[in-house]
């Protein structure tokens, strides 16, 4: 018991002595921060917010200007072809020569293949 | 990583701000909050967080009714200092919420009655220059606590001694100029002890307080112009029973004034 007191004396001098130093040695502190005026509330400008704003989920197509897929008519027959070459769309897709009724092709695929 | 003084000091601050709650007699919370006072006065603004989270002990402890609302006077004086070293610590943030700031602004102005004991003012002084050092009382203004500042202006002008330190002078100066230049409005009742302390008669009486009223009036000639003339008319004695700079700023001799100022200022 006698030496816990004063060990308990011994270091409350200490930390008094210690803390006598300390307060002398930071009287000098570096002030970087202030306190400053905040804005008034009754004058703050409050942002206006949009609020229940209706989303719209429409969809858009882009316009390249190519709609056509560069078919063009045929002044002679008036079907639309392909303008890199004068052949019906439809004998390209299928295949077959399927004309319409009292349509009939203004050149022969046949004599072509024959010339070369 | 923290550093061994940045340990060391975490760890003292959590040690002294438990033992602040647990401790209630006077003998025992002194050495405390002295320990604590040095603890504090060691840390510069903005702290890390580390060094932040071993504060809010102590925060706790010193805003608790056991400490604030204490009965005696040395120890709520030293919380008091402690809980000013706490705002330079934390400005621009107060620590603490708008009412428990208020309460704090209450005991700070009444503090400063102790400026007028010969000896035992340390603290007071302390707790002025740490209010002075990061402008406290741009807070005190946003909370308008207007009679607390009144209260300030009382004190400081009519206890100001020849024996202060400069350094408190100059605090009190700053402290009633700044607010003054920063209220959004000036009442009557906050020039009157301004008034009173450069009245003619109050030369002879107590020539500090004379010269420090001169001062902050000349500081906010062109803010108190449109206030100060009301201020005379309402406190009953006439403009010429008053310092010549009172006449100055309420016959519109700005120019005079600023002269003069600028004379200061070269001298």
């Amino acid at each position: 018991m006698q030496s816990k007191i004063n060990a308990f004396f011994k270091s409350t001098t200490s930390d008094s002595s210690s803390a006598s130093l300390d307060i002398w040695e930071n009287q000098q502190h570096h002030i970087i921060n202030t306190y400053t005026r905040r804005r008034p509330k009754l004058n703050a400008v409050i942002p206006s917010v949009v609020k229940n704003k209706k989303r719209s989920y429409a969809q858009f197509h882009l316009d390249f200007g190519q709609s056509d897929f560069l078919l063009r008519a045929c002044s002679t027959c008036r079907f639309k072809l392909d303008q890199r070459k004068c052949f019906p769309s439809t004998q390209r897709r299928n295949g077959s020569n399927n004309f319409g009724i009292g349509e009939r092709p203004h050149f022969s695929p046949k004599k072509m293949l024959r010339r070369s | 990583m923290m550093n061994a003084s940045e340990r060391n000091a975490t760890t003292k601050l959590r040690r002294v701000g438990k033992k602040l709650l647990k401790k209630s007699s006077v003998h025992k919370l002194l050495p405390l909050l002295q320990k604590l006072e040095s603890l504090l006065s060691s840390l510069e603004q903005e702290p890390t967080e580390p060094i932040q989270e071993s504060l809010v002990p102590s925060k706790k402890a010193l805003i608790s009714d056991k400490l604030l609302r204490h009965t005696d006077e040395d120890v709520k004086l030293s919380v008091l200092s402690c809980i000013t070293e706490i705002t330079r610590i934390t400005a621009p943030d107060a620590p603490y919420d708008d009412e428990q700031m208020k309460e704090i602004f209450k005991l700070i102005a009444a503090s400063f009655e102790k400026l007028s004991h010969i000896s035992g003012h340390e603290k007071a002084l302390d707790i002025l220059d740490n209010v002075d050092k990061v402008k406290l009382c741009m807070v005190m203004l946003d909370l308008e606590c207007n009679d607390l500042a009144i209260e300030m202006f009382k004190h400081f002008l009519r206890f100001i001694r020849s024996n202060h330190p400069r350094n408190a002078i100059h605090s009190m100066e700053s402290i009633m100029t700044l607010i003054l230049q920063e209220s959004d409005d000036i009442s009557p009742d906050l020039l009157r002890p301004l008034l009173d302390s450069v009245w003619n008669e109050n030369k002879a009486l107590s020539p500090m307080s004379w010269i420090l009223g001169e001062k902050v009036i000349r500081n906010c000639a062109v803010k108190l112009k449109p206030y100060l003339m009301k201020a005379v008319e309402s406190s009953g004695r006439a403009l010429n029973e008053y310092a010549d700079i009172v006449t100055d700023i309420c016959q519109n001799k700005s120019e005079s004034v600023n002269v003069i100022f600028q004379m200061v200022l070269n001298f």
